[in-house]
C-alpha cells in the first residue's frame, strides 16, 4: 500500500481527488479563542452504564456506597463491554433509568453520583516503563480503563486490536472536519506531546509498521505544536486539504493510502487502524499515568452563549451545567445540538449527561439555525450526488424510498450511506434526505429480522410436522408386530406421505391375502403381490 | 373454457360502456382516419358493415366458442368480410378508396370488434347480435365523427371538405392525386398524431366528467 | 437534578444547517444569466424578444396558478420556486420576435400545463417544458415560427435602428394587432437569421474583423452580426452559471465537443454550402443557448456524471444530424427532446461505482 513517504515529515496531501465533499463554513473561531478550561465539579453526576457500542457494564456498587475518583463503578461483562469509572469522589445515590443523550430522547440505566467536592483519587496502578508490558497487556489495560472511541462513534478501543494480525498503518485522526467542533484541535494545541505519546503506545500495542498523525491544513496552531513535539518520535504528520467529511474513516483511508475499504468491512481488515486524537491521549493517561477514562474535551459553542469555549469535562456532567458555565441566554437559545452541525442531533432535555462520545454541544439561536423550510419536490439537480462522499446517488435513493421501494434502495447502496448529511446540506429543495435514509435503513433492518424470524418459524414447523408423522408411524408400527416395517429415519415430508399411503396399500393387500388364505383353508400368510420395497 | 361457461358480457350501449371512450379499445383507426369528417364517415361506414356481417356470422355458427382456435376463426371471419368490403369500396368508391383505403384492412385489428365477437356475439342469438352490432357500430361512429369534426374544424376552420369523395360511381376520369390532409390548414397540430391523442384524451376526460356529474 | 428550564427547543434531523441556495435562487440565477444574450438580441432586433418574454411570463404564471388550483396544491408557495419564470424566459427567447400574442400564449400553455403540471408539477416532467411548447408551435404554425418581424419606421429607412420609440410601438403592433393599424405596419419581415445563413454564408463577425475596421463596428445595427453576438452573449451567461456552480460542466462540454468534432469531421472546403464551418455551427445557430440553458434543465436531463456526458453526446449528435441532414435548422428543440427520451436508460446504465464496491457492483 502506498503511503505518504517518510522523507518529508510533514506533507500536504491533496484530498480533492476524493469523491464528493462539501466546504461548509467552519464556525470554529469562537471556541478557539481560549484555552481548554477545566470544569468545576458539579453537584451530581449521571454516569450511564453504556457509553459505547456493545454490551452495557454491570454495576459493582450499590446506592449508598462512597467511591473515590477513578474507582470502578461497573465492570465489563464480556469482550464487547467496557467498564465505567467514577469521574470524581462522592456517594452513589441511585442506579436506575436516567435521560440519555441520543436522538430518541431515551432513558438508560445510569449511576447517579452525589459529589463531595474532595476530588480524591483512588490509588492508581502505574507502571514505570510501559514498553516492558506485552502488547496484549496494554490492550487489556486499555479495556480496563474504559476507553472507547472518543471521536463520536464509541467503538471500544480494545476490540480493534487483533493479536494475530499485525497492522501496517496506524492513523491518529485529528481531522475534525465537522463545523463547530474544536475539541481535537484545542487538545492538540495544549497536549500535543501526550497525544504523540499515546500514539506511540498504540503503535506498540498494534505492532503497526507505520504511524501517521493526520489533520487538516487550516488548523495552523495545532500543526505548529505537533511539529514542535514531533522530533521525539518517529511519527509522520500529514496535512490534508480541508473538506467535509474527510474525518470519516473511509474517506481518510482513501486520502492517505489511495485504497478504498471494501464494502461492509472495517479498516482493520486491510491492515489499517484508525484512532481519534482524544482516544490517543486517553491511552496515554491510562498507560503512563494509570488513570481511567473519566473526562474528555468537549466544545461548547453557539450564538446564545456569552463565552463559548472548550472544556475538560468530567463524564456525567449534565449539559445544563455546561451551558450555565458559558453564560447561556435562554431567550436566544432555540436549538440544542449534541455533536457538530452536520451530524449532530437536537436535544430536548438539558438534564442529559456528557458521555464518552460527546464531542460538542451547540447552543444555537434562531438566526444561526433557522427552521428548515418545507421540502419542495426534488428537481433532480444533482447537487446531492456531487456532494456524496461514497459516490451514491442520493436522488435515486430518495425517489425509491419515497415510493417505499426498499429493495431498489438496497440495490442502490442504501446500507453504504454514512449519514454524513452532505447531500441534505446542499439540497436546494430542502429535502430531509438523511431522515429518509435512516428510516429506510430501519425498514431494511426490520425486514431482515422478519425474514430471519419467518425462516426460523418455517424450520420449526417443518420439524414439528416430521415429528408428528414419525410418532404416527411408530404408533402404527406397534400395532402391527407381525409386519416388520423398516423405519426410515430421515424422510422428507413428501416421502412420509407416500410411505403411509404405500403402507396402507400394503396393509390392505395383506389383509386381503389373509382373508383369501383363510377362505382357502391355509394359515400361511402369502406374500402379497403389491408389497413394494419402499426404501 | 367451453361455450356453456362463457357468460355474455353486457350488450354495448352508446354511452355507458362505449368501446372507445370507456374501454379504450380500437383507438388506432379512430386516430388515423378522423383527420377530416369525410374520411371519418367513410371508414366508420365500412366498420359498420363489417361489424354487422361479422356479428351475424359469429352468432349463427355453432359451437365456435368451444374450440381452442376460436380467435383464429373469428379473425378469419373478419378478414374475409373486410376483404369483400375493400373490394366493394375499390369498385364503387374509388376516390374514397384512394384516400382511406390503407385503413380498411385495419378493421381486422380493431380490438373492440374482436373482443365483442368473442364475448358476446358468439354466445347469443342472431337477433341480439344484430342489435348489438348496430349499437357497437353507432358507438364507434359517433366517436369518430366527434373527433373528426373537432380536428377538421380546429385545423382548417371548415367542415365537410372533399364531400365529393363520398359519391359512389365517380366516373373513370378520376386519376389525380388525393391528399388525405385538407389543404389550407392554419393550425396543423390537430392533424398530427400527437394532436389526435391529446384531443382523444380531452374527450375521455370530458366523458369521465359527465359520467360523474350526471346521475345515471 | 435542576436543569435549565427551557421552552420547547427546536427538533430537527441532521444536518442542522443547509447551504442556503434554494430552488428559487437557482432559477433566478438562470434567468439573470440569460440576460446578456437577451440584451444583445434586443439591441439588434428590437424589443420583440423582451415583449415575448414579458407576455410569456405573465401567461406562465397565470397558467401555473390555474393548474395548481385545479390540482389543489398551495398556489402561492409553489409559484415562488420560479420554475414557471425560467420556462417562460426560455420560450420567449425561442419564439421569434414580433410573433402574435396568441402564439406565445398557446406555446406557454403547452409548456406549463401539458408538459409539466399534467405530469405532476415540478420535478415530475419527463421532457423539457420550454422545448415541448416550442416544438408544438413549430409543428402547428410552421410559417409563423420562421419569420422574424423587426420594426423599421419608414422615416428611418436610411438608418436602421430598431430601438427607437416609434419602433417600440411598431413592435407592440406586431404582437397585439391594435385595431386601426391595418396594413400600415412597416417592418422588416425576414426569415430567421438562421435560414438566411443556411450554414453557407460566412460569419459576419469574422468578416468585419478581417476587414480591418474597428471592432466597435460590430455593434452597429446594420452589421448583420447580431445573431452571432447574441449567441456569444448566451455563452457568457452559460460560463457565469458554471462559475456559480448552478450547472455542472459535463453537459455543455460534451454537447459543444460533439458538435465541434462532427463539424470538423464533415467539413471540407467544397461542401461548405451543406455542412457549414465549425464556427457557424457553434455561433451561427442556437447551440450555445441549447448547451447551457436548455439541455441543462435539471429535471429532464441525466443525473449521473457519466450519464451527463453520454446525454450531451446524444444531444450533440442529434443537433448536428438534424441540422445538416434533416429539414429543420432549429434542431436544438428536437435534439433535446430526443435526449430526454433516453435519459432513464442512460441513468440506469451509468450509475457510479459506490465506495468500496468493485466495478461489477458487489
Amino acid at each position: 500500500m502506498k503511503i505518504a513517504s517518510n522523507r518529508d515529515r510533514t506533507r500536504a496531501v491533496r484530498s480533492s481527488s476524493l469523491a464528493g465533499g462539501i466546504h461548509p463554513e467552519s464556525h470554529k473561531q469562537h471556541s478557539l479563542r481560549s484555552v481548554i478550561m477545566a470544569t468545576p465539579i458539579p453537584e451530581a453526576l449521571i454516569v450511564p452504564l453504556q457509553q459505547h457500542q456493545g454490551s452495557p457494564a454491570e454495576p459493582l456498587v450499590k446506592p449508598g456506597d462512597s467511591v473515590l475518583k477513578g474507582q470502578i463503578l461497573a465492570k465489563a461483562i464480556n469482550s464487547s463491554s467496557l467498564p465505567v469509572h467514577a469521574p470524581t469522589s462522592g456517594k452513589v445515590i441511585n442506579i436506575g433509568p436516567y435521560p440519555f443523550p441520543d436522538e430518541f430522547g431515551s432513558s438508560q440505566h445510569a449511576i447517579e453520583l452525589r459529589t463531595d467536592g474532595q476530588d480524591q483519587w483512588i490509588e492508581l496502578n502505574t507502571v514505570d516503563n510501559w514498553q516492558t508490558l506485552s502488547p496484549e497487556d496494554i490492550v487489556d489495560r486499555i479495556q480496563q480503563a474504559g476507553i472507547s472511541g472518543l471521536g463520536g462513534a464509541g467503538f471500544p478501543a480494545h476490540r480493534k486490536f487483533d493479536a494475530k494480525k499485525p497492522m501496517e498503518l496506524l492513523i491518529i485522526n485529528a481531522v475534525e472536519c465537522e463545523p463547530y467542533i474544536t475539541a481535537d484541535q484545542s487538545l492538540l494545541r495544549e497536549f500535543a506531546s501526550e497525544v504523540i505519546s499515546g500514539a506511540r503506545i498504540l503503535q506498540y500495542a498494534s505492532q503497526a509498521t507505520r504511524c501517521v498523525i493526520v489533520t487538516e491544513s487550516d488548523k495552523k496552531d495545532a500543526i505548529e505544536k505537533l511539529r514542535d513535539a514531533l522530533p521525539e518520535s518517529d511519527l509522520e504528520l500529514l496535512e490534508l486539504t480541508p473538506r467535509y467529511p474527510l474525518g470519516s474513516e473511509q474517506q481518510l483511508v482513501e486520502a492517505i493510502t489511495g485504497q478504498q475499504i471494501p464494502g461492509g468491512k472495517h479498516p482493520v481488515d486491510i491492515g489499517i487502524l484508525v484512532f481519534n486524537a482524544g482516544t490517543a491521549k486517553a491511552v496515554h493517561d491510562a498507560i503512563e499515568l494509570g488513570q481511567p477514562l473519566i473526562s474528555r474535551v468537549t466544545t461548547v459553542c453557539g450564538d446564545s452563549l456569552r463565552t463559548p469555549k472548550n472544556f475538560q469535562v468530567l463524564l456525567g456532567t449534565p449539559v445544563s451545567f455546561l451551558l450555565s458555565l458559558c453564560g447561556v441566554d435562554l431567550n436566544q437559545l432555540d436549538r440544542l445540538i449534541l455533536g457538530g452541525s452536520m451530524m449532530g442531533y437536537t436535544l430536548q432535555d438539558t438534564d442529559v449527561p456528557v458521555i464518552k462520545t460527546t464531542n460538542c454541544l451547540i447552543a444555537g439561536s434562531r438566526p444561526e439555525f433557522p427552521i428548515q423550510p418545507t421540502a419542495r419536490p426534488c428537481i433532480r439537480c444533482d447537487f446531492c450526488s456531487s456532494a456524496c462522499p461514497v459516490s451514491l446517488m442520493p436522488q435515486f435513493l430518495y425517489q425509491s424510498l419515497h415510493a417505499e421501494n426498499y429493495a431498489t434502495a438496497e440495490q442502490l447502496g442504501l446500507p453504504d450511506c454514512i449519514e454524513c448529511g452532505a447531500c441534505a446540506y446542499v439540497c436546494p429543495s430542502n429535502i430531509p434526505l438523511v431522515h429518509y435514509y435512516r428510516a429506510g435503513k430501519l425498514e431494511l433492518l426490520l425486514k431482515q429480522q422478519e425474514q430471519q424470524r419467518s425462516a426460523y418459524r418455517k424450520e420449526r414447523y417443518e420439524s414439528r410436522k416430521q415429528r408428528l408423522a414419525r410418532d404416527t408411524m411408530q404408533r402404527r408400527g406397534s400395532r402391527r408386530r407381525s409386519v416388520a416395517r423398516p423405519e426410515n429415519p430421515d424422510v422428507s415430508d413428501d416421502s412420509l406421505q407416500t410411505f403411509s399411503r404405500q403402507q396402507a396399500k400394503i396393509e390392505i393387500a395383506d389383509a386381503v391375502a389373509r382373508v383369501k388364505a383363510r377362505r382357502q383353508g391355509t394359515d400361511r400368510p402369502e406374500q402379497p403381490a403389491s408389497r413394494k420395497n419402499d426404501e | 373454457m367451453s361455450a356453456a361457461t362463457i357468460n355474455p358480457v353486457e350488450p354495448s350501449t352508446l354511452w355507458h360502456r362505449n368501446a372507445v371512450l370507456i374501454q379504450l379499445l380500437g383507438i388506432s383507426p379512430v386516430l388515423a382516419v378522423s383527420t377530416t369528417v369525410v374520411n371519418g364517415i367513410g371508414l366508420s361506414t365500412a366498420t359498420t358493415c363489417a361489424t354487422f356481417l361479422c356479428y351475424i356470422t359469429a352468432s349463427v355458427l355453432p359451437r365456435i366458442n368451444s374450440t381452442t382456435w376460436r380467435l383464429l376463426f373469428f379473425l378469419l371471419i373478419i378478414a374475409s368480410y373486410v376483404s369483400v368490403i375493400d373490394l366493394v369500396m375499390r369498385v364503387y368508391f374509388y376516390p374514397l378508396y384512394r384516400a382511406i383505403g390503407i385503413y380498411v384492412p385495419l378493421i381486422c385489428a380493431n380490438a373492440a370488434l374482436l373482443y365483442r365477437m368473442e364475448t358476446y356475439a358468439s354466445c347469443v342469438g342472431s337477433s341480439a347480435a344484430l342489435k348489438d352490432s348496430v349499437k357497437t357500430a353507432l358507438g364507434f361512429f359517433w366517436i369518430i365523427l366527434t373527433m373528426a369534426v373537432l380536428r377538421e374544424w380546429l385545423s382548417t376552420g371548415s367542415l365537410f371538405s372533399q364531400l365529393e369523395l363520398l359519391k359512389p360511381f365517380p366516373g373513370s376520369s378520376f386519376d389525380g392525386p388525393i391528399n388525405t390532409e385538407p389543404s389550407g390548414s392554419r393550425f396543423r397540430f390537430p392533424l398530427l398524431q400527437p394532436g389526435a391523442l391529446i384531443i382523444l384524451g380531452c374527450l375521455v376526460a370530458a366523458c369521465n366528467l359527465l359520467q360523474k356529474t350526471l346521475p345515471r | 437534578m435542576t436543569g435549565i428550564p427551557t421552552t420547547q427547543l427546536a427538533m430537527q434531523c441532521s444536518p442542522q444547517q443547509t447551504a442556503g441556495r434554494d430552488t428559487a435562487h437557482i432559477m433566478r440565477l438562470v434567468v439573470i444569466a440569460s440576460l446578456p444574450g437577451v440584451l444583445v438580441s434586443t439591441w439588434f432586433f428590437g424589443v420583440g424578444t423582451l415583449l415575448n418574454i414579458l407576455l410569456a411570463t405573465i401567461a406562465a404564471v397565470a397558467f401555473e396558478a390555474l393548474s395548481l388550483r385545479l390540482r389543489q396544491q398551495p398556489v402561492r408557495w409553489t409559484l415562488t420556486d420560479n420554475s414557471a419564470l425560467v420556462t417562460a424566459v426560455l420560450l420567449g427567447i425561442a419564439i421569434p420576435p414580433g410573433s402574435d400574442w396568441w402564439l406565445v400564449i398557446s406555446g406557454v400553455f403547452i409548456a406549463v400545463v401539458l408538459s409539466k403540471q399534467v405530469f405532476g408539477g415540478l420535478g415530475q416532467n419527463l421532457f423539457n417544458p420550454a422545448m415541448c411548447g416550442y416544438v408544438f408551435l413549430l409543428l402547428s404554425f410552421p410559417l409563423e415560427m420562421t419569420s422574424w418581424k423587426i420594426p423599421v419606421a419608414p422615416r428611418d429607412a436610411l438608418e436602421f435602428n430598431p430601438l427607437t420609440f416609434s419602433n417600440l410601438l411598431t413592435s407592440l403592433q406586431f404582437t397585439f394587432h391594435w385595431p386601426g393599424t391595418g396594413n400600415d405596419i412597416d417592418g422588416l419581415a425576414m426569415a430567421t437569421p438562421l435560414l438566411e445563413q443556411k450554414l453557407a454564408a460566412s460569419s459576419a463577425i469574422l468578416e468585419i474583423l478581417e476587414s480591418g475596421v474597428t471592432p466597435l463596428r460590430l455593434l452597429d445595427h446594420e452589421s448583420g452580426s447580431g445573431w452571432e453576438l447574441s449567441n456569444i452573449g448566451y455563452l457568457l451567461g452559460g460560463l457565469f452559471l458554471l462559475y456559480k456552480r448552478i450547472i455542472s460542466w459535463h453537459i455543455p462540454l460534451s454537447i459543444i465537443t460533439t458538435v465541434i468534432a462532427l463539424s470538423l469531421i464533415f467539413y471540407s472546403e467544397n461542401s461548405v454550402f451543406v455542412y457549414g464551418s465549425t464556427y457557424l455551427h457553434l455561433f451561427g445557430t442556437a447551440t450555445m443557448l441549447g448547451a447551457f440553458f436548455i439541455a441543462t434543465d435539471p429535471v429532464s436531463s441525466a443525473s449521473t456524471p457519466r450519464g451527463k456526458l453520454l446525454y450531451g453526446m446524444i444531444i450533440g449528435i442529434s443537433m448536428y444530424s438534424i441540422r445538416v441532414w434533416g429539414s429543420y435548422l432549429d434542431s436544438v428543440a428536437f435534439a433535446v427532446l430526443a435526449g430526454n427520451l433516453l435519459v432513464p436508460l442512460v441513468d440506469r446504465c451509468t450509475l457510479p461505482r459506490i465506495y468500496g464496491h468493485s466495478r461489477t457492483g458487489t
